[in-house]
């Protein structure tokens, strides 16, 4: 059976107790692309994406009404794991959060460990491919027993995604991922979502809409909880159909 | 309707800069066809030369918008649709500068010159309406230039028709209005290119209007 789509948003509403954040959201995610998730702060895109895996659950009072489907299996049904969500859809923050109490190696094989692997070779050796797939094993091939909060921001932030991918998502969530960085660091990691989409689909959230326009496939803007726009990128910055996407795109409102 | 960036309004106005020299080379052009008044080419030439200067300011201004701003949507459309109304600006300018080189090599004292002068007030005036269809962002006056360029290409092939037929006729009127029919041919085009930047503006939407159509005839 082909699947079209890697994700699909069905309907999906989100409430903190009684306020509704989240506006019926529907959208279908190809496979093997990067998403941006663009709109002004307080909008609903981290909650969106905290809905994704199943995060948005963890907060008292939170609430979620919808579907949301993972190649056609619904995320929220009662027999799936939340835990096994987590596994297959990862998620990046906005500043990196190594464990600063291990060394590069052991935040790379973190989550292996806890879900059961235990042999140091094969562990050692998805460390060094996962650091190889995010651009840093030339940059600490030398001090891999270092703490992973010894490099810098940017390294520490691709270090995070490396970490995400020895878990072999299938989706990895971004949630402002450059905000912290640098220039330079900023540049290595949108080269580096570009090369994940060759194995897996990223969702990104960014407020620079320059960066949505250079790193994704698709973008959605999403407005007081409300997915307003949603299509191929090239189209939503060269021809938005919505009047408030382009207002928001060419800096008229924040 | 969106408030402009400054950086638009500044491009534009470099536009109604380069729509005023059009206007006033045009005017100096057809009184010299009307006439068949050699020696106007130099002082031509030297205002097709301004038009070219306001075009290279024009594409410094997109450049650095583009690095600056890093515009997007319609603010990115305007500024593509810009660099290439100005191109099409200075493409008329050169032509009417061409007219006057031909007058000026030519001549034509005698020659008839009612229908090509008709063609260039019409040219003219399809660029005027042209660029005033963008700055007004006025669907209908962009949408009507195709049909009025239709129509001068009619006029052009008439115009190749009569005098490829007529009999003892001087060469240098055969010459002068088959090579001044072109030009203006070609002037109506860029009115219809300039149109059609305005629709990409207003819609979104590219069409392929420069494209050549190879059979058309």
């Amino acid at each position: 059976m082909i699947m079209p789509y890697k994700l699909e948003i069905d309907g999906l509403s989100a409430w903190f107790d009684q306020k509704q954040v989240l506006k019926k959201i529907s959208m279908k995610i190809p496979d093997k692309s990067v998403i941006a998730l663009i709109g002004p702060s307080g909008c609903g895109k981290s909650t969106l994406i905290r809905c994704l895996n199943r995060m948005h659950e963890l907060i008292p009072g939170a609430r979620v009404e919808g579907r949301v489907l993972l190649d056609n299996v619904d995320i929220y049904d009662q027999k799936v794991d939340a835990m096994e969500v987590r596994r297959k859809i990862g998620m990046v923050f906005q500043k990196p959060n190594p464990f600063p109490n291990m060394s590069i190696v052991d935040n790379v094989v973190a989550g292996l460990k806890l879900s059961g692997k235990k042999n140091k070779k094969d562990l050692m050796s998805i460390a060094e491919y996962r650091l190889k797939s995010v651009g840093l094993w030339d940059e600490v091939k030398d001090e891999l027993k270092k703490s992973g909060a010894s490099i810098s921001g940017g390294q520490q932030q691709r270090l995070c995604i490396a970490r995400a991918l020895a878990m072999e998502p299938d989706i990895i969530l971004m949630d402002e991922p450059t905000s912290a960085l640098d220039p330079a660091s900023t540049a290595k990691l949108e080269e580096l979502v570009q090369k994940l989409k060759s194995e897996i689909t990223v969702m990104i959230i960014t407020h620079n809409v320059g960066q949505a326009a250079r790193v994704s496939d698709y973008t959605a803007f999403i407005y007081l909880g409300e997915l307003i726009e949603f299509g191929e990128t090239k189209q939503i910055f060269e021809s938005p159909k919505n009047p408030l996407t382009e207002r928001y795109i060419t800096g008229r409102f924040g | 309707m969106l408030a402009e960036p400054e950086y638009l309004t500044e491009i534009n106005l470099k536009l109604k800069e380069m729509q005023e020299a059009i206007r006033n080379i045009g005017s100096a052009v057809q009184s010299a066809l009307l006439n068949r008044q050699k020696g106007t080419s130099a002082s031509i030439c030297a205002m097709s030369q301004t038009i070219h200067r306001i075009d290279e300011e024009i594409t410094d201004k997109c450049v650095e918008a583009l690095i600056r701003h890093q515009p997007f949507a319609g603010d990115l459309r305007n500024i593509t649709v810009a660099l290439k109304i100005s191109y099409d600006l200075a493409r008329v300018g050169r032509y009417l500068y061409n007219v006057t080189q031909i007058i000026d090599d030519v001549g034509g004292e005698d020659c008839e010159v009612g229908e090509i002068s008709s063609m260039l007030e019409e040219a003219r005036d399809m660029i005027d309406q042209s660029m005033n269809g963008y700055f007004k962002k006025d669907y209908a006056l962009a949408e009507n230039m195709t049909y009025r360029d239709d129509k001068i290409d009619e006029r052009y092939r008439q115009v190749l028709s009569k005098y490829k037929e007529m009999k003892n006729v001087k060469g240098e009127c055969i010459m002068l209005n088959a090579l001044v029919a072109r030009i203006v041919e070609r002037m109506a085009d860029h009115a219809c290119y300039i149109s059609n930047e305005s629709l990409y503006l207003i819609t979104g939407k590219r069409q392929t209007i420069r494209a050549p159509k190879c059979n058309e005839r």
